[in-house]
Order: structure tokens, then C-alpha cells, then sequence
């Protein structure tokens, strides 16, 4: 039975290192992309478009930041689409309605639905929707805007930080999200990438010509990606732009979000299958495979090899007991019986981890914590496994996740 | 319209530093377990020569048998070689050409340093408990490996009252084949401690008393 599992082991592994090598040799060809600086000569006029929902604990924080941007004030129009909220959210928001903020209000329906909304009321030809517990840096939006000029960009997305910065939790998914922010602006420079999430600048045309969120999905954000690249467009990301969001601060709120971001990539790839193939190139055959099944390698690799392990320390434990727990025979009967195919996957797993972070940390001039990488490896990758076999649960049981 | 390509190049250097990585670990374990067997045939060969040279020393200076100190040979030598075989046997598999290649020249040294020690211990009373181990890796497999492990720690404990002598009965060679007659050997494990036939497993107690 060990010998399956090493087998499993040598083919997962291969797999996963394919991946790995082919993102760096990806990185040795766009380094230069990461330092691209575009200048934006004209200004067009932006409507941001925020949807909120019980949101009165964030939203002024949000339209303050939003409100110091720098982008001139006579090309920008804010609007908030109150999403059926029972708080506040609608005295606050109206008390910036002398610095031009509108508000509309509507019943819940969700994220998609008051976008969707909100979109009927926009009139600019540039639309930025906004998560309505994200801050933009102030040259964020000159930088989007900047990736306009090309024709085939339809959308732009940011680099993604984390703002509430307290505790290990958090500091775990700055370092996660600064490896998302790596791999996006990697695919980016491929045309490749796919998802638009917390802050995004679209081409209002495209809504009008495909249609608005998809209100069904729980991942909207990545079913917009989609949309828009399986029309043959493109999403560009200003790898320098940022957007600070706050991160879920408990284990069972992070699990909520990650098993509602995977469940939904599931749903989301199922509507869009038609995209995996040729017809997109490296996007439909490479990495819109490998977002379904990156998570499953992680597991594997992870829950196989702890599985072997445990076997055989127990068996191990058989043997001691069997020569009265005297290590030196133990160790010299067969010193080398605990190398195998785990140690190998070990170091390469370790040694590829090492590579990215060094990648990853060139890219942000050394601003990377190393002791929250080290514990992001050792301790959160096995959070994810277990968020991933969650959601693969409810996908196949054709359950929905709660919110 | 505009589309987006397959980059094959990419793809065709991923998979060939992949391989490569992959080739090097494979060879890499291969050279460290042919490593291994040159080392062991090159302690087997030295003890081999000692063995005989000892066979031949007692035959021709007659007499002089209780002054060599036999128990030497049968020392950490010889059971050092036996744990090589046994890694061999983890890395290669018992099924492997070259382990059993080694294991039937092993058991022929072991069988001559037998004889030769069995006419020592009587000749000049010497208080040598000889313990010879049947064993098989097919019928019984996990109580024979249980047995040799706690052979192993009592050897651990005595290295100068007991040696152990170990062979697997599935060898089709005639030495061996002659000891199995002798003692009618038909299972495994059997242990003949002191000229005495104790089948299946014994515990660490029971050896201890027995010697």
C-alpha cells in the first residue's frame, strides 16, 4: 500500500514542481514587467461605483480615503448603492452628499445585484467598483487608468495589502496576498489573468454589450474575470497601484471567505468550461486548469505524506518496542530507511518555496516578512487543505456554502 | 479578434528541468545504493579471508585451535555486514538479484565461521551460546523481521556470550539445505539455540533464559 502512495507522491510532486519551474522561468522572461511605470497623459472622467451593505463601520473611512485621491475632483463621480441595509450605512453615506457622493437604495440582493444597480445609474465611459471595506492608494487610480491606453484591456486590478495589520492571522495573508499579487501580474504580462477582485476599473461598453454580474455566483469577482476574457479581452494589473482591504481576523470568518472564494472558482469554472482548451492558449490548456487543481496537489502532497509518516512512526514504534526501545540498533540496522520519496519532496518543496519568496520579496524591494512566510509554509498551507476539501464537500454534495 | 497563444517553449523547458530534477534524484539513488554494495562486498571479501585463514590455521597446526580466539571473527565484522545486507535489502527490495547474490555468499560464510565455531565452543569450553535464526521473507514475513529485531537487541546485551547465526530458508543453497536437514527445519521463524529446535517466536525473556 506505501508503494501507491509513493507513486501518488512522485506524480503529484512532479506535477506541482512542472508548475513551479514554469512560473519561474515565466518571471525570468517578464522581470521586467514588475517595474513598468506608465504615464497618463489625459484624464477621463471615472465613476466609482461602491456597494455596501451593514457597512456603517467602514464606509467614511472608505469615502474619506476615497475623497483624497489623487485624481482631479471634476472628473470623478462617487456613488453608493446601499444593498438593503438595516444599519446605519444610509445616514452616513448621505452626510457625503455635500462632497458629491450619491446614494441610491435598494433591497438586498447581494454584492452583484447593487453593482448591477449602480451600473444602470453610471454614465462615464470608466467605471471603478470598489468593496466597500477597501482603501486605494492615492495614485492608484491614475495608475489604472494608465493601463487603459491599451485597446485590449477592457479591466484593471490592483495589487491587494492587507490594512488591519494586528495580529498573526492577518500578517499571514499579507504575505499570502503578496504572492497572489506575484502570480496575478505574472499571468497578467501573459494576458492570462482572470479574476478582478476588491477594487476594479472597467470599460463601461463591455457591460453594455455582455451584460452586468453574474447574481447567482457567489465568487462575482471571478466570474467577471472570466466574462470579460472569454470575450478575448484583457485584465491588466498595475503591480504599484494598491488597495488595502481588511482581512478576515478569526480562523472560522477566514474559512468562511476561503471555502465561498473556492466553492465559487468551482461554480464559476463549471459555467465557464468552455473556456479550458486550446482557444485560449496558455489561459484555457495551463492556468485555468491549475486554479482548479493547485489546492488538490497542496493536499495531497500534504495529507498523503502525514498519512505515511504516521504509519510509519507507528510502525517504527512496533519495532522499538521489539528491541526494547534501544536506538542505537534501531539507527544502525538500517540507517538509511527514512530516506525516500518524502524527504525528496521535502527539500523540492522547500527549496521552490525558498526561490518564490526570494522572487517575490525582489519585486516589493525587500518588504516581506520572513518569520510570517515561514509560518504561512508551515502552518496556513495546511488551513488551506483543509478549507479546499471543504469546499470540494459542499461542490459535490451541490450544497452552498453559508455567506 | 485578438487571441491569446499557447507558449509551447515554455512549456517544453518546464518539462525538461523538471525531468532533469527529477533524473538526478533517481540516479542519485542509485549511486548511493551501488556505493553501498561495493562497500559490502569489500567487507565481505576481508572477512572471508579471514574465516578461511583461520579454517586453515586450525587444520594444519593441530592443536592450536583452543588458542585462537574464534569468537574475533564472528564479531562486529561479520554483524556489521548483516545490517548492510538487511539496508540493502529496504533501498533494493528482497527480491532484487544483487541482495540475494550477497545474502547466499553471506550464508556460506556464515555456515564455514558456524562449523568452525561449534568445534571451538566444545573442543575448549568455552561458554558461547550459538544461536542459529531460520528465517523467511514470504511465509511469516512480519514474524521473522519481529524475531530478528529482538535477536538484535539481545545480541546488543551479550556480544560476548551469544552468536547468531541467521538464514532464510527459501535459498535453494545445498550448505544451507544441509543445516535445514539436520534440524529439520520446516517452518519459519525457528530458532536452534545450543543444538535445541524452538519453533515460531520467541520472546526476549525467553532467549535470555535460554542462554
Amino acid at each position: 500500500m506505501l508503494d501507491v502512495i509513493t507513486l501518488i507522491l512522485l506524480v503529484v510532486s512532479f506535477i506541482g514542481m512542472y508548475i513551479s519551474i514554469w512560473f519561474i522561468l515565466l518571471f525570468l522572461e517578464k522581470e521586467g514587467e514588475f517595474h513598468k511605470r506608465l504615464v497618463l497623459k489625459k484624464f477621463p472622467k471615472v465613476s466609482v461605483l461602491i456597494p455596501a451593505h451593514n457597512a456603517e463601520k467602514i464606509i467614511s473611512r472608505t469615502l474619506n480615503s476615497l475623497l483624497k485621491i489623487d485624481y482631479p475632483k471634476n472628473k470623478l463621480e462617487v456613488i453608493v448603492v446601499d444593498d438593503g441595509s438595516s444599519d446605519r450605512t444610509h445616514e452616513i453615506v448621505k452626510k457625503f452628499g455635500k462632497k458629491g457622493v450619491k446614494i441610491y437604495k435598494k433591497k438586498w440582493g447581494g454584492k452583484a445585484s447593487a453593482l448591477n444597480y449602480g451600473l444602470k445609474k453610471v454614465q462615464s465611459n470608466f467605471v471603478l467598483t470598489l468593496d466597500a471595506d477597501c482603501f486605494l492608494a492615492k495614485d492608484a487610480l491614475k495608475k489604472m487608468v494608465a493601463e487603459m491606453q491599451d485597446k485590449r484591456t477592457m479591466s484593471v486590478v490592483l495589487s491587494i495589502e492587507v490594512f488591519n495589520k494586528k495580529g498573526i492571522l492577518q500578517n499571514i495573508q499579507n504575505v499570502e496576498y503578496s504572492f497572489l499579487n506575484f502570480f496575478k501580474k505574472l499571468t497578467a504580462s501573459i494576458y492570462c489573468l482572470s479574476v478582478a477582485p476588491a477594487a476594479v476599473l472597467y470599460r463601461t461598453k463591455f457591460f453594455r454589450k455582455y451584460g452586468g454580474f453574474d447574481e447567482k455566483t457567489l465568487t462575482e469577482d471571478f466570474e467577471i474575470g472570466l466574462k470579460i476574457t472569454s470575450h478575448q479581452y484583457n485584465i491588466a494589473h498595475t503591480f504599484d497601484g494598491k488597495v488595502y482591504t481588511i482581512v478576515p481576523d478569526t480562523i472560522s470568518s477566514l474559512m468562511r471567505q476561503r471555502v465561498r472564494w473556492r466553492y465559487g472558482s468551482f461554480m464559476d469554472l463549471k459555467k465557464h468550461k468552455k473556456m479550458l482548451g486550446l482557444r485560449y492558449g496558455d489561459l484555457g490548456t495551463f492556468i485555468l486548469p491549475m486554479i482548479l487543481v493547485y489546492t488538490g496537489i497542496l493536499i495531497t502532497i500534504l495529507f498523503l505524506g502525514l498519512f505515511n509518516t504516521v504509519y510509519e512512526f507507528f510502525h517504527s514504534l512496533n519495532i522499538l518496542e521489539l528491541m526494547s526501545y534501544n536506538l542505537r540498533i534501531f539507527f544502525s540496522i538500517n540507517p538509511l530507511q527514512f530516506i525516500d520519496m518524502r524527504i525528496f519532496t521535502l527539500f523540492f518543496v522547500g527549496l521552490i518555496a525558498l526561490i518564490n519568496f526570494i522572487l517575490v520579496r525582489k519585486t516589493k524591494r525587500g518588504k516581506i516578512s520572513l518569520f510570517y512566510f515561514v509560518v504561512y509554509i508551515l502552518i496556513y498551507s495546511w488551513l488551506q487543505a483543509i478549507f479546499e476539501l471543504i469546499a470540494v464537500a459542499y461542490f459535490l454534495l451541490k450544497k452552498k456554502p453559508k455567506w | 479578434m485578438w487571441k491569446r497563444n499557447l507558449n509551447t517553449g515554455r512549456h517544453l523547458q518546464s518539462l525538461i528541468v523538471t525531468l532533469s530534477i527529477f533524473a538526478l534524484g533517481i540516479f542519485l539513488g542509485f549511486y548511493i545504493s551501488e556505493m553501498r554494495i561495493k562497500g559490502m562486498l569489500t567487507t565481505y571479501e576481508s572477512l572471508t579471508l579471514k574465516i578461511n585463514g583461520a579454517i586453515l590455521q586450525t587444520r594444519v597446526l593441530e592443536g592450536e585451535l583452543c588458542n585462537y580466539d574464534v569468537l574475533s571473527i564472528a564479531g562486529k565484522e561479520k554483524v556489521e555486514l548483516g545490517n548492510q545486507i538487511t539496508e540493502l535489502e529496504g533501498l533494493r527490495g528482497k527480491t532484487d538479484e544483487e541482495v540475494l547474490r550477497l545474502k547466499e555468499n553471506y550464508s556460506l560464510l556464515s555456515i564455514n565461521q558456524l562449523l568452525l565455531l561449534e568445534e571451538w565452543t566444545k573442543e575448549c569450553n568455552k561458554n558461547i551460546s550459538v544461536i542459529i535464526f531460520f528465517y523467511s521473507n514470504t511465509e511469516n514475513a512480519t514474524t521473522s523481521e519481529e524475531q530478528g529485531f529482538v535477536l538484535d537487541n539481545i545480541y546488543e546485551k551479550y556480544p560476548n556470550k551469544i552468536v547468531i547465526y541467521a538464514f532464510d530458508i527459501n535459498i535453494d543453497n545445498p550448505a544451507v539445505n544441509i543445516l535445514i536437514k539436520k534440524y529439520d527445519i520446516r517452518t519459519a521463524p525457528t530458532l536452534v539455540i545450543n543444538e535445541k529446535v524452538y519453533l515460531g517466536f520467541q520472546s526476549r525473556e525467553k532467549i535470555e533464559s535460554l542462554i
